[in-house]
C-alpha cells in the first residue's frame, strides 16, 4: 500500500474546478448525483427539510414521490409540526416532501400537544414520529421541544 | 504492491489476482478480498486476473485502489463468513474503529473512494462513504452545505429562493 500518499488532493471548500471524473456538475459539487442521491437518503428527515434550500436540484430530487417512498423506507415514516406561511391561526403537519398531510388550528394543536406531546403523533410503524414545533408554539407550550431521532 | 508475476493457484486458501490502476500500477491481492467487488468477483470466478495477466480498472486510479483495497482486506474474512454472523463482539467493534477512522479523511478522496465503490460494486464501501457524506452535512445550513460541497456560491436569483425557503421551513432550522 505504499502508493497511497500519491495524489494531493485540492482543497474541499474551493469552488469545483473539474476532476479526473470529468467536470463537476452545476448543482452537485463533484460528486455525480445518483451518488449525491444515495448521500441524501442517508440524510434523517429533518435535516433534510433544511437542505432543501440548497439548491434547486435538491429541492425537486428530495420532493419527488419515488425518494420521499424510499426515505420512508429506511427512517420510517416521518412527520413534522410546522407553522408554514406565515398562517397563524394553523399547525400544519407536514410529511418529508414538504405536503401538508393535515392543518390543525393552532388551539387545538396546543391542547393535543399538551396533553399528548410524548405519545403523538404515532406513525403507522410505531417507528419514527417525529414533531417539531415552531417557534412560536414553543415559545406558548414551554416545555414543548423539537423531539426527534438522533442518528 | 506491484505483482510482475501473481501465484496462480487455483485451489489455494489464497489465490491471489491482479488488478491494474488507470495509472497502470499493479496490485495484486488475494481473490477474496477483491470479491468484495461484485464487478470484479464475476471475473474472478471466470479465472480472470492471475498470472501475468491482471484485471484493468481504468477508471480507478492507484492512490484510490489502493484506498479500496484496504478496505477489501480488512472486510474479506467478515465477508467471508457470511455477512459475519458468527464474528465475536470485539471483531465488529475493530470493524467498526476501522470503519470510522477509514473515512476520516479529505472530501476527495471521500468522493474518488465513493465513485470507485460505485464502479466496481462495492456495496459495504458505498454505504460507508455515503454515510460519512451524509453525516457531513446533517447540522449544517443550506450555505455551509453548498460551501463543503464547494458549490458556486449562488447567483441572487438561487439566493432569493434560498431565502424564500428557509423562511417557509423556518421550524427546520431551529
Amino acid at each position: 500500500m505504499s502508493q497511497m500518499e500519491k495524489a494531493a488532493p485540492p482543497n474541499p471548500c474551493s469552488a469545483p474546478t473539474g476532476s479526473r471524473f470529468g467536470p463537476p456538475l452545476s448543482d452537485g459539487g463533484e460528486l455525480p448525483f445518483d451518488l449525491m442521491l444515495d448521500v441524501l437518503l442517508r440524510v434523517p428527515g429533518k435535516d433534510l427539510c433544511r437542505l432543501r434550500a440548497v439548491c434547486r436540484r435538491w429541492r425537486a430530487a428530495t420532493t419527488d414521490s419515488v425518494f420521499v417512498r424510499e426515505h420512508a423506507a429506511r427512517h420510517g415514516v416521518q412527520i413534522f409540526l410546522a407553522n408554514l406561511r406565515n398562517d397563524d391561526a394553523h399547525v400544519h403537519v407536514v410529511d418529508i416532501s414538504g405536503a401538508v398531510v393535515k392543518r390543525i388550528n393552532v388551539s387545538a394543536a396546543h391542547r393535543l400537544l399538551s396533553a399528548r406531546a410524548s405519545t403523538w403523533p404515532a406513525s403507522p410503524t410505531g417507528r419514527t414520529a417525529v414533531a417539531c414545533s415552531t417557534r412560536r408554539l414553543v415559545r406558548s407550550c414551554p416545555g414543548l421541544r423539537c423531539r426527534g431521532r438522533e442518528e | 504492491m506491484a505483482a510482475p508475476e501473481s501465484g496462480d493457484g487455483n485451489n489455494g486458501a489464497a489465490r491471489m489476482v491482479t488488478l491494474i490502476s488507470s495509472d497502470n500500477t499493479r496490485f495484486e491481492v488475494e481473490a477474496a478480498a477483491a470479491s468484495l467487488s461484485q464487478t470484479l468477483q464475476l471475473t474472478i470466478l471466470d479465472g480472470g486476473g492471475g498470472g501475468g495477466d491482471g484485471i484493468p480498472l481504468p477508471n480507478v486510479d492507484s492512490a484510490t485502489l489502493s484506498k479500496v483495497l484496504e478496505y477489501c482486506i480488512k472486510h474479506a474474512p467478515a465477508a467471508a463468513n457470511g455477512g459475519a454472523p458468527n464474528a465475536t463482539a470485539v471483531d465488529r467493534a475493530e470493524l467498526e474503529r476501522f470503519d470510522n477512522e477509514f473515512v476520516n479523511i479529505d472530501q476527495s478522496v471521500l468522493y474518488s473512494l465513493i465513485m470507485a465503490a460505485h464502479n466496481l460494486e462495492i456495496e459495504g464501501l458505498q454505504s460507508l462513504v455515503a454515510k460519512k457524506v451524509a453525516d457531513m452535512i446533517k447540522g449544517k445550513s443550506p450555505m455551509e452545505i453548498r460551501r463543503t460541497l464547494g458549490f458556486p456560491d449562488p447567483t441572487p436569483e438561487e439566493q432569493a429562493e434560498m431565502n424564500a425557503h428557509m423562511l417557509e421551513y423556518g421550524w427546520a432550522y431551529e
